[in-house]
């Protein structure tokens, strides 16, 4: 479980996260929704320590993860995997070499095992024959799903993915998002996914966080998405018309 | 202020580098490489801008050299001692913060601004140690063997030129280096040579790694990389020439 308590972050003077609170349970894709500059990056780059909060707490089970020592924090984070809006590969490693990565800093695996390791999550993300592959020579969708393979090689126990399926096409979308869902049912792993991408939610979510301005406006189980009375999420969710003829079709 | 600042964080950054280790065998590994990429591929410009100023301090010395007094043994003893005590150690230097400083604030910065450090520091790395140590260490190696060679290209060249010439021959361009010799100028040079290594890789590195933004700070970060290792090697060349001749 991870929990976040009255978390506050400013840029410039200008407040970013105004006190969020939540909690992400684990075995559950966590989704965590939110217009375009509302706060769902930084939520999460201060979830995993990427930005340090100006206020509040994040717990990962029950270690206050702020309150940790370096060394502690480091300990916490090799149990996270995260996958990057861009997958953030390393340019100049091939595939294989950048899923092995993480499994040369902290496993005890022979080279034998970490190949073994390497090649189950490739072929997990059906990338099975791209080992020596460069990420220039891969498309956006076969990044992504590297992305994916590097941040489960270490069985890790809670998982963020940032805009999972942004900029791909609704196939390789779905694709990914499935993905997500079988790792997390799979590694019971705590789940925090960014989007702003209702299929996906409605798809994989249990649960969703609704940021609004800096603010948490509504959390719930996905299925009562449609029945809330929150105005902005409303706003949010209704934005496009094949949502709103969908609503339109429900209530008749 | 600003400057005091950067100053505190670029000696932060640099206790940072060297806090915490990770695997021995991944620092080596990555190490080789950078010996590589910072040593081996910058033979090429080291060597031709080394020929080309022994040549021309041997010409210039000739030239200036217009007493009958003087033997022309003592264009050997010049220009050895020009090439070992500043030209190959500065010249070179300046050379390697063009090459080796822009290409290192542009591999980190283009790292950090997508998220290639995010991702080592969500993995638990320390990115400072993972990411700077093995280059601090290949250029502290290589830069100055980098610097020897230019010595002796320079020396070998000033010789050549002024054989060619008929303004000294071989044997009285050597007889009057070999005079000039002194193993402490020698020593001064290396010294020279780690400190403007530790200095480009370093402060170029401290560029890349601070870089927010994208591209066009990028390309911002390769530039002042380049300017302020030149400035630093000037003003440590001097810095060091005072305390120690």
């Amino acid at each position: 479980m991870i929990r976040v308590e009255n978390l506050r972050k400013s840029f410039n003077d200008q407040a970013v996260l105004k006190g969020i609170t939540a909690t992400f349970e684990q075995g559950r894709c966590n989704m965590v929704l939110g217009a375009s500059g509302s706060g769902k990056t930084v939520l999460m780059k201060c979830m995993v320590g990427l930005y340090a909060p100006d206020g509040g707490h994040v717990w990962y089970d029950d270690h206050d993860f702020y309150a940790l020592s370096t060394a502690e924090k480091r300990h916490i984070r090799r149990r996270i995997g995260m996958l990057f809006q861009g997958a953030a590969l390393f340019d100049s490693m091939t595939l294989e070499e950048n899923v092995m990565l993480p499994l040369r800093l902290y496993s005890d695996m022979t080279p034998d095992e970490m190949k073994a390791r390497v090649n189950y999550c490739l072929e997990r993300v059906g990338l099975a024959d791209a080992n020596d592959k460069y990420p220039a020579q891969l498309s956006g969708g076969m990044k992504k799903r590297a992305g994916l393979a590097r941040a489960i090689v270490l069985n890790p126990d809670y998982l963020f993915c940032d805009e999972p399926n942004s900029g791909l096409d609704p196939q390789t979308a779905i694709r990914i998002d499935m993905l997500i869902r079988e790792i997390t049912e799979e590694f019971q792993t705590v789940t925090v996914i960014n989007t702003h991408d209702m299929n996906s939610v409605f798809e994989i979510g249990d649960r969703a966080y609704f940021l609004h301005k800096g603010q948490l406006a509504w959390q719930g189980p996905v299925d009562a998405i449609m029945d809330a009375d929150e105005p902005t999420l409303k706003a949010f969710i209704f934005a496009g018309k094949l949502m709103r003829t969908l609503a339109e079709r429900r209530s008749l | 202020m600003g400057v005091l600042s950067g100053l505190g964080r670029y000696f932060l950054l640099l206790r940072e580098t060297l806090a915490s280790f990770e695997k021995g065998r991944l620092l080596y590994e990555r190490m080789l490489a950078e010996m590589e990429d910072i040593g081996l591929n910058s033979i090429p410009i080291v060597a031709l801008i080394a020929i080309f100023t022994g040549a021309v301090t041997t010409v210039q010395t000739a030239y200036q050299i217009v007493s009958k007094l003087i033997t022309p043994d003592v264009i050997g003893a010049v220009v050895s001692d020009s090439m070992i005590l500043e030209l190959a150690p500065t010249i070179s230097s300046l050379v390697l913060a063009g090459r080796v400083g822009s290409s290192i604030a542009s591999q980190i910065g283009s790292m950090r601004v997508t998220e290639q450090i995010d991702a080592l520091d969500v993995m638990g790395v320390n990115t400072p140690n993972f990411l700077i140590f093995p280059k601090l260490v290949a250029g502290i190696i290589t830069i100055p063997l980098l610097i020897l060679m230019a010595m002796v290209l320079g020396i070998a060249s000033g010789m050549l030129v002024g054989d060619l010439t008929g303004v000294v021959s071989s044997f009285e361009f050597l007889e009057g280096a070999r005079a000039s010799f002194r193993p402490y100028t020698f020593f001064f040079a290396l010294t020279k040579s780690f400190t403007f290594a530790f200095l480009i890789v370093s402060i170029s590195a401290y560029q890349g790694y601070f870089v927010r933004g994208g591209a066009l700070e990028v390309g911002r970060a390769s530039t002042r990389a380049v300017v302020f290792s030149a400035i630093n090697i000037l003003l440590f060349d001097y810095i060091l020439a005072q305390l120690l001749l």
